[in-house]
């Protein structure tokens, strides 16, 4: 037996055992990529990476032999200082996008390729879902906004982007048109209310994101009806009145209390609201610096001031947002911003730390040339690159709407969720551009499996697939090429991925550690 | 290229035949696809489908080994590869500018490495071992050693002419069986041949076969002094032993009537010719004497050697290396014999202990506590393995002893595997060095015949087999996991250590692995016994070391110092200093794993400790000398992007990380350096050297380190955008000054029209056009070029 201290507990294991295991007999965590249980051990990616506080060195937990008088550090500021070193240097080649662009630029952060895969399904009501998750006001949205996302396409490199604002407006008429539009769940009443002055965009996102977590919501306005800047400053015939009542009616419908024709003067401000209600959300569009600092407001001079992340103004529990912190943003921001300002405000009231939003990590490789671009064509239907003709009045038909959907070239990671790259790089901190010192490599997607894709650029080199395909003695399977840098993972011979994988398909996706081997349905279509 | 048309055309009998020779496991792969290259010149698609079909090798496997090593090609190549040796010595010397030049000259396109015609290939290859006549370059098996870039299109019809008249088959001379006057010794090494001792070799028998002079003529090892060669030593009785240098054919007539008098010729000699030798003998005046005759008393050839202690090279440039009577002669297998018949395995580890030898490969580890390891260990079957994989840029000591003594060498290690109870043993050499390989093969026949080798050596009971295994191409195997990987016929990747090789090697049982220069030290310890050595040296590193001592030096060539020795001896007194009047500047010591070292640390010892504490270490030999006009950046670089390019590719540190390395060196020699690239560099050289798995990739950050450590200042430079040594070729631009007088030369050589014609007036470099090769500075009369950073 051989004993050894791990994070300064005493441990006792068999001798010939590694570091990994002497942790995983005490209950101690260690990040792996590489390592897969059953198989020889590979020690490549060094995720695993723990100090020695005896030899004063680093060693790779999953293969390292526990050594008697071993002092192991399994998570102290150098190991996770090296393992962050790992991870961006792993990033710094990683070829791929966690979230498409059109997604990650989009101010409401909307989950564009999730929607656009269940309209091609012809799902509209989860497309709908999926829309609703981060923008309440699609179909008013579906006809104003200015879509960077758009202008962010992929698609564009070949022909023309994918038109996603009309997609999604197209989603949200089908929704408005049904009988029974999308209610979303509310969660169980909290009992906590807050006081949301201004009904514009930020003000309703906020009450509709408030309401689903079971806050009760009074929205102050000034104007006779709801809906602010987009009632009151956009062109009838930009935006149709009755569609952004129809969208603001659901809000209604969610339990939201208008209380309009409400001038927040000083002493509505002093006796009503910061008394009464738990927390203040100032969504007032642009602002009179003078009435807010009459309710005792820091202001820029931009607006409000505001902390960045959390969206907390200067006076505690009070939150604002939109035009109300800086004037003339597109409405799609102002909705982005309500949804944040409704997770901060959730955290206040369930007396969390406040902190914002969590930002995820998403390895971004930038813009694709054209002809990266046009190798991912292979997975759309349509290769032509007439636009579609499209009735600014009456928006997508359906089949228009398929057919749209169907140009979308699928930017976005199959593996999102599970990517442990990604998962690691979150916890550690990691910083993808720190070590982007040269070129990228090319975007390169092989589809010739029925039910696999493979991305060379996603591949760590771990060598799993490798080792499975060999332990199961596929007649093909999976080798190393070539050496260093340019070492990857192929098929023998150039022969097709369908012939490498005969019977270790799912194994094989299941074990990479990344999306280099994904199955072609994205994770959330698994589901 | 259509694979399954050519498939046709491909004589799959004779791969059967190959692969029944050879063999048909796993194991085979790699002396499998040698064989194939050797007949096709790169392997055939088809061929390697066939070997998947006869053999137990898998498509995952032959692919992934064929895709490892850098010996094999998979398209087919040009009538004639074109080597050009990127080694240390040449780089330093200008191989850039000569490879750059080739690819104008035979107007190869960008990322492409073969002519338009099909008829010339070009190569970099990592060193072809012939450092002192740096840059070399090697066209089918014909060495040009001193090259220029200007000089590029005369190699090319030199060689062109040559295969047109055809190569004279090599001839022997006249089979002598009367009394013999003398000997003439000739060094037959391969930087010897390279520098056209093979012609001179041949020159000579046939002057003397036409003389009817009957005097023995002996090709003999490396003789060391490599900055000299081709180099013939003359004995006749009766005669001071003579010594002639930097040999030309023209000159050996005049040799041997030098040193064998008119009456011992068979012919008469007229009388003029005698008139002339006296001349010879006597007369200052004839100038070209004083040129190739040099004597061993001159006090720079003494200096060269006086200093040396020669026992890895014991009875150097006086032995023929495959005459095992004169191995004999030497005291040769006296060792093994008493190690046999009078000694234990016990005793032979304890003596090798106490000498205090420790492994030559450059880690440094003590070699006798190695041997107790494999020895203590269980297993029935043992291994031992010689490490010749040297790869290492600047480095040829391993193929000059296995050239020169591989008698002593196999001794070395027939003693070793009775010391460890060793059977079985592989010789594992590098397929870039043929020489090396013809004499091993040929030596280890000559033993297995005489009963040194095989079952019950000399009667003893003991028995070893050894065998040769070509390393393909992967200075990563020099790392002793991953060279037992190769040997199992895998993809040469390291593993973690332990276990180590002594407890579980080469198919998992207890294998010894030594460096060849280590298994060349143990005879010689047996023989003259450990206090001896361990007498040599100093505190913690005893006995000698073997340097291939090369760059700017005036004197190069392959050394064997005693440890303690400081580098400042090894430049000033062995090497008579740096050469072309310029300033000492660095030394860089240990290869692509070790560091350079400042001049002003110059009387530093060569010793294990002593050396890892300035930042370098001993690696395995290479000692380049560097002077004020060598870029410390630049040769950081140079090394990184050797062990970058070498990189077996699986952990992630050494894959990627000296990959981002090497980037940031690439921007800072070319001008796009960024502000915070030096902190950069050198947190993530740290992050590399703790981070990898093998010695490659944690030893690859040396270079980096220590030139940052000692030359900060050129690196900021950079950042600037200038070159403070004047070399990189981005930061630098060419002028020409008031001291020209319109000559025109430099517009007549100019291999890009950069320098308009303008005759009697000073003339313009086109920076535009200017490659910075570097023709026009060397052959300006007036020094009128000057370089500007």
């Amino acid at each position: 037996m051989i004993n050894l201290k791990i994070n300064g507990k005493p441990v006792h294991i068999t001798e010939g055992s590694t570091l990994l295991q002497a942790a995983e007999k005490l209950g101690i965590e260690i990040p792996t990529l590489c390592h897969l249980n059953g198989y020889a051990h590979f020690t490549s990616c060094m995720i695993c990476m723990v100090w020695d506080k005896k030899s004063g060195s680093f060693h790779p937990a999953c293969s390292k032999r526990a050594e008697e008088g071993m002092d192991i550090e399994t998570d102290s500021d150098e190991v996770r200082w090296i393992r962050k070193e790992t991870l961006d240097l792993l990033l710094s080649e990683h070829v791929g996008d966690c979230e498409a662009p059109c997604h990650r630029v989009c101010p409401a952060h909307m989950n564009i390729p999730l929607m656009i895969r269940q309209i091609q399904k012809r799902e509209y009501r989860d497309a709908l879902i999926t829309v609703k998750q981060d923008i309440p006001l699609p179909a008013v949205l579906g006809r104003i906004c200015p879509a960077p996302c758009e202008k962010i396409c992929n698609r564009s490199q070949v022909d023309t982007p994918v038109q996603i604002c009309l997609l999604k407006r197209y989603v949200a008429d089908v929704d408005l048109a049904n009988k029974n539009p999308y209610m979303p769940e509310i969660k169980k009443s909290r009992k906590k209310k807050v006081a949301v002055i201004g009904s514009g965009p930020a003000g309703l996102t906020a009450a509709y994101y408030l309401l689903i977590e079971g806050y009760q919501c009074v929205l102050f306005d000034d104007h006779p009806k709801p809906g602010g800047m987009l009632q009151y400053g956009v062109p009838e015939e930009n935006l149709p009145r009755s569609v952004l009542d129809a969208e603001i009616d659901i809000i209604r419908k969610m339990g939201a209390a208008f209380e309009l024709n409400t001038k927040v003067d000083r002493s509505l401000w002093q006796n009503t609201i910061t008394k009464k209600y738990d927390a203040v959300i100032l969504a007032t569009g642009q602002i009179d610096p003078k009435s807010a600092q009459d309710w005792g407001i820091r202001v820029s001079e931009k607006g409000i001031w505001i902390n960045n992340q959390t969206f907390e103004t200067s006076v505690r529990g009070v939150f604002a947002g939109g035009n109300a912190v800086r004037s003339g943003q597109m409405a799609v921001r102002a909705v982005a911003h309500g949804k944040a300002i409704a997770y901060s405000v959730h955290q206040y009231l369930h007396k969390k730390e406040v902190a914002g939003p969590p930002k995820r990590f998403n390895s971004q490789i930038g813009k694709m040339s054209e002809k990266e671009a046009k190798g991912l064509l292979q997975e759309t239907e349509i290769l032509s690159d007439e636009s579609i003709e499209v009735n600014t009045q009456t928006g997508l038909s359906e089949s228009q709407a398929g057919q749209e959907s169907n140009r979308c070239l699928h930017c976005d990671c199959r593996k999102p969720e599970t990517c442990k790259l990604r998962i690691y790089a979150d916890q550690y901190g990691a910083e993808q551009k720190r070590y982007q010192t040269s070129e990228r490599k090319t975007v390169e997607r092989i589809l010739q499996h029925e039910t696999v894709v493979y991305e060379p650029g996603k591949c760590i080199k771990c060598g799993r697939c490798v080792r499975i395909t060999q332990k199961a003695g596929e007649s093909l399977g999976l080798t190393f090429t070539g050496r260093g840098f340019n070492v990857r993972i192929d098929v023998p011979f150039n022969d097709s991925l369908s012939k490498a994988l005969l019977k270790t398909a799912e194994a094989c996706v299941e074990a990479c550690p990344t999306a280099a081997l994904a199955f072609k349905n994205t994770e959330e279509e698994q589901r | 290229m259509d694979t399954d048309s050519k498939t046709s055309e491909l004589n799959l009998d004779e791969l059967d035949d190959i692969v029944e020779k050879i063999g048909h496991s796993k194991e085979h792969v790699i002396p499998i696809l040698q064989a194939i290259q050797n007949r096709y010149n790169y392997l055939p698609q088809g061929m390697l489908h066939r070997v998947c079909e006869i053999t137990d090798i898998t498509p995952a496997d032959i692919v992934g080994i064929s895709t490892f090593y850098s010996q094999f090609r998979h398209v087919p190549v040009g009538k004639h590869i074109i080597r050009i040796c990127t080694g240390t010595a040449c780089h330093v010397k200008g191989a850039d500018r000569v490879y750059d030049a080739f690819m104008r000259h035979l107007h190869i396109a960008e990322n492409q490495d073969t002519d338009p015609d099909g008829l010339f290939t070009l190569e970099k290859v990592a060193c072809l071992g012939c450092c002192t006549i740096a840059p070399v370059i090697q066209i089918s098996g014909v060495t040009y050693g001193h090259l220029t870039p200007d000089g590029v299109s005369d190699v090319i019809k030199d060689f062109l002419e040559q295969e047109q008249t055809g190569q004279q088959p090599l001839k022997k001379g006249k089979k002598q069986v009367d009394e013999q006057l003398g000997e003439m010794r000739i060094g037959l090494g391969s930087c010897c041949v390279a520098s056209g001792s093979a012609k001179i070799h041949q020159t000579l028998l046939d002057s003397l076969a036409q003389s009817n002079v009957n005097v023995k003529v002996k090709r003999v090892g490396c003789v060391g002094m490599c900055h000299q060669v081709p180099l013939l030593e003359v004995n006749m009785p009766g005669q001071p032993v003579a010594h002639y240098s930097h040999l030309q054919q023209e000159t050996i007539q005049k040799i041997i009537d030098k040193h064998i008098k008119p009456k011992q010729f068979r012919k008469r000699i007229q009388n003029t010719v005698s008139r002339w030798l006296d001349n010879l003998l006597t007369d200052e005046t004839w100038q070209s004497a004083a040129k190739y005759a040099i004597d061993f008393r001159d006090p720079p050839v003494a200096a060269f050697l006086d200093q040396q202690k020669h026992i890895a090279t014991e009875h150097y440039g006086t032995l023929d290396p495959l005459d095992m009577d004169e191995y004999k002669k030497g005291d040769g297998f006296k060792a093994l014999e008493d190690c046999l018949h009078r000694s234990s395995p016990e005793k032979i580890i304890a003596s090798i202990r106490q000498s205090g030898l420790r492994g030559r490969g450059g880690g440094g580890f003590p070699t006798g506590q190695k041997w107790e390891r494999v020895h203590k260990s269980s297993g029935s079957q043992k291994y031992i393995i010689c490490n010749g994989d040297e790869g290492d840029p600047g480095a040829f000591m391993d193929r000059m002893l296995l050239e020169s003594y591989p008698f002593r060498i196999i001794e070395g290690m027939a003693i070793a595997a009775f010391a460890v109870g060793a059977s079985e043993g592989v010789f594992y050499i590098r397929a870039e060095y043929p020489l090396a390989l013809q004499r091993i093969r040929e030596a280890l026949r000559q033993c297995r015949e005489f009963g040194l080798l095989g079952e019950n050596i000399l009667g003893s009971g003991f028995s070893l087999n050894l065998r040769i295994m070509e390393g393909a191409g992967a200075f990563v195997c020099g790392e002793e996991t991953a060279l037992i990987a190769s040997i199992e016929g895998k993809r040469g990747m390291p593993r973690i250590r332990p276990p180590y090789p002594a407890e579980a090697g080469l198919w998992g049982a207890p294998t010894l692995v030594n460096n060849v220069e280590t298994y060349a030290q143990v005879s010689w310890i047996m023989r003259n016994g450990p206090d001896a050595f361990a007498q040599i040296g100093t505190k913690k590193s005893k006995g000698t070391k073997v340097f291939a001592l090369a760059g700017k030096i005036a004197r190069g060539g392959l050394i064997e110092v005693p440890m303690g020795m400081t580098i400042r001896e090894i430049v000033n007194d062995i090497g008579g200093g740096i050469a072309g009047g310029k300033q000492f500047k660095a030394i860089q010591i240990g290869g692509p794993s070790g560091g350079c070292i400042p001049a002003h640390l110059a009387d530093t010892p060569i010793d294990f400790e002593a050396l890892l504490d300035v930042g370098a270490m001993m690696g395995s030999g290479g000692l380049v000398v560097l002077d004020e006009s060598d870029c410390m950046v630049d040769i950081a670089r140079y090394f990184l992007s050797f062990t970058q390019a070498q990189s077996c590719g699986k952990c992630t540190f050494c894959r990627v990380g000296t990959r981002r390395m090497l980037d940031i060196l690439d921007r800072l020699c070319t001008g796009h350096g960024q502000k915070d690239d030096v902190d950069k560099l050198e947190h993530l050289a740290h992050k590399v050297r703790q981070g990898s798995l093998c010695g490659l990739g944690r030893t690859a950050p040396n270079p980096v380190l220590t030139t940052i450590k000692y030359f900060r200042d050129e690196y900021e430079a950079h950042i600037e955008g200038k070159c403070p040594a004047k070399k990189c070729t981005s930061l630098i631009t060419y002028t020409i000054n008031d001291n020209c007088i319109g000559c025109t030369k430099c517009a007549q050589h100019c291999p890009v029209g950069a320098i308009p014609m303008t005759p009697y007036e000073k003339h313009v470099i086109d920076n535009e056009k200017c490659t910075r090769c570097d023709t026009c500075r060397k052959i300006c009369e007036f020094d009128a070029v000057d370089i500007e950073s």
